[in-house]
């Protein structure tokens, strides 16, 4: 029943937005599956750029389709970021199911965006985009709880060998995420040096 | 110096190395399905015969949401020690 609700509350809000022009991404625990990592999760997150036509009027959009905002008003600015947070109740489930958009507009987050991947369940006959491993790993490593590093790890772990260490070690730099990065690689790779992090 | 924040390489759960997306994600539900079976289980015993599981878990949920909604406040937060800001 969870499991079911989760899915389908991503796949309605998924088709709500699909005919915007806003591009949007699955992150948190539930993309993590794509990636190898499976573990629960209880709701569902999404990056999004709301596009030229704004938030209010994506709001607007998914209040149309049964998507109600949580908080008045709407948009949560937590400075480094702002957030939307959406309630939704998928046919017949005794309660609503939160959905977090989380607003690109950073440098980290646009990037991020810009490179989502495909993702698909065949049997639900559903395709969506999901954040890269990479950008995964960088949000969990910022996250800094011991469950969020221990995701990092995992994550790291199983997509070493596709990894863009490249990418990832650039952001490392740039969010002074040094001491996690060591942490999650000496976790995952005990035997094997620390790669980058060099000047 | 490892100090085990997963299992140590060889050591973690098996889960088939080469297992399609749509196997991870019927995996994910599955998890998902089991751990909620076992949580029902707790709040039943928590509630007693007389209590509303649905209620129960309506209820376990809700703590769930506002324990995800302090994360992301966190995150925000640490982001933003970062140097990160939005509209830059």
């Amino acid at each position: 029943m969870a499991a079911k609700m989760v899915l389908a509350a991503l796949k309605h809000i998924w088709a709500t937005l699909e005919p915007t022009s806003c591009s949007h991404a699955l992150i948190g625990g539930l993309s993590f599956s794509f990636w190898k990592h499976v573990r629960t999760t209880q709701d569902v997150d999404l990056l999004i750029d709301s596009g030229s036509a704004g938030v209010e009027a994506l709001l607007e959009v998914l209040k149309k389709a049964g998507i109600r905002t949580k908080r008045q008003p709407p948009i949560i600015d937590l400075k480094s970021l702002r957030i939307v947070q959406l309630l939704y109740e998928p046919k017949d489930a005794f309660m609503e199911i939160q959905i977090d958009l989380l607003l690109a507009e950073s440098e980290f987050h646009r990037e991020a965006l810009a490179r989502r991947v495909p993702a698909w369940i065949s049997e639900m006959n559903f395709e969506f985009s999901t954040l890269s491993c990479e950008d995964l790993i960088i949000m969990k490593m910022n996250a800094g709880r011991i469950i969020d590093r221990a995701d990092a790890a995992a994550l790291l772990r199983l997509n070493r060998e596709s990894l863009n260490l490249n990418y990832l070690l650039k952001w490392v730099k740039k969010l002074n995420l040094n001491s996690e990065w060591s942490e999650i690689w000496n976790e995952s790779s005990p035997d094997e040096p620390l790669p980058g992090l060099t000047d | 110096m490892v100090n085990q924040l997963i299992p140590a390489a060889g050591l973690e759960p098996s889960i088939p190395k080469d297992l399609t997306p749509d196997q991870r994600f019927a995996l994910w539900a599955d998890l998902m399905d089991a751990s909620e079976q076992i949580l029902l289980a707790g709040l039943s015993k928590q509630i007693g015969p007389e209590g509303n599981l649905q209620e129960a878990y309506r209820k376990w949920y809700l703590n769930q949401r506002e324990e995800h909604d302090r994360n992301i406040r966190h995150q925000a937060e640490s982001l933003y020690r970062r140097g990160v800001r939005h509209g830059c």
